[in-house]
């Protein structure tokens, strides 16, 4: 397997939805290949950040208040 | 804050709320409105990556749950029409915006392009929550959309398939190419910093 069929199987291959030709194919690649093994890391902390992101709440919401009267006028008109 | 008050004895629960709404109580629905406003709110922004777009859409939302309120029979968790509501009306602005040709191809993206091996390839980029949710916001919608329901709301392919009217392994694809391109835009923004 060379660079580019293993860089297209990445998702599949975290996922562990590769059968098991495929998935021998990539994790040999990525052993032997470390521009394709840092890929393959830091593909994995983007997946692992973003599940982290929908419990976060450092968003910096608008004031509640305000939009919730702008919701009610706009209510009244429906 | 939901959770909290749901757990409390005294609390409503959301089901009931929605029932009163719909019967014309305005004071439930304003509780309802208070309790998911940040989980609304936090959804456009994530599939938006536009402040002023999020805030407008979360009013589009709220109203529209104010019209259809009334058609909500408990089926499903509150919680869960609720983020439906707001994935479709997120959706509807894409298309208003003519984007809507992003979810019918595999190829309707700026093409991705992997940064291979190179004598620095392991001098990784920090890649944190702010730069994930900077480069995020500089996704393509149709990126960006896939991105935000699979890895973020933690959807399931086959249910973001019949969200968006795509395919099951387009939806697949598009995560792909988005995590690719999110891992491009943070080693571009690393450079830069």
């Amino acid at each position: 397997m060379n660079c580019a069929e293993s860089i297209e199987l990445l998702s599949d291959y975290h996922a562990g939805e590769l059968d098991d030709g495929k998935e021998t194919g990539v994790s040999t690649h990525l052993e032997k290949c470390p521009p394709c093994s840092v890929v393959y890391t830091e593909l994995t902390v983007i997946v692992e950040t973003a599940s982290m992101l929908r419990s976060d709440d450092k968003i910096n919401y608008p004031d509640e208040y305000v939009l919730w009267r702008r919701i009610s006028l706009t209510k009244t008109a429906v | 804050m939901s959770v909290v008050e749901i757990d409390k004895p005294d609390a409503v629960g959301d089901v009931e709320l929605a029932k009163r709404a719909g019967a014309g109580d305005a004071g439930a629905f304003e509780q309802l409105y208070h309790r998911h406003f940040r989980r609304v709110y936090s959804l456009c922004l994530r599939m938006l990556g536009n402040p002023t777009e999020a805030e407008d859409l979360t009013q589009e939302v709220f109203t529209n749950l104010y019209r259809k309120i009334g058609s909500f029979r408990g089926d499903s968790q509150f919680t869960t029409w609720l983020h439906r509501m707001t994935v479709n009306q997120v959706l509807m602005h894409f298309r208003k915006k003519s984007t809507r040709t992003e979810f019918t191809t595999d190829e309707g993206e700026t093409p991705v392009q992997i940064v291979q091996g190179t004598a620095n390839a392991d001098r990784m980029p920090i890649i944190d929550r702010i730069a994930l949710e900077d480069a995020i916001a500089k996704l393509a919608p149709g990126y960006r959309t896939v991105f935000v329901l699979h890895d973020v709301e933690g959807h399931e392919h086959e249910e973001i398939a019949r969200m968006l009217g795509i395919a099951e392994g387009t939806s697949k694809s598009q995560l792909h190419k988005a995590r690719l391109k999110l891992r491009e835009l943070i080693r571009q923004q690393a450079k830069l910093n």
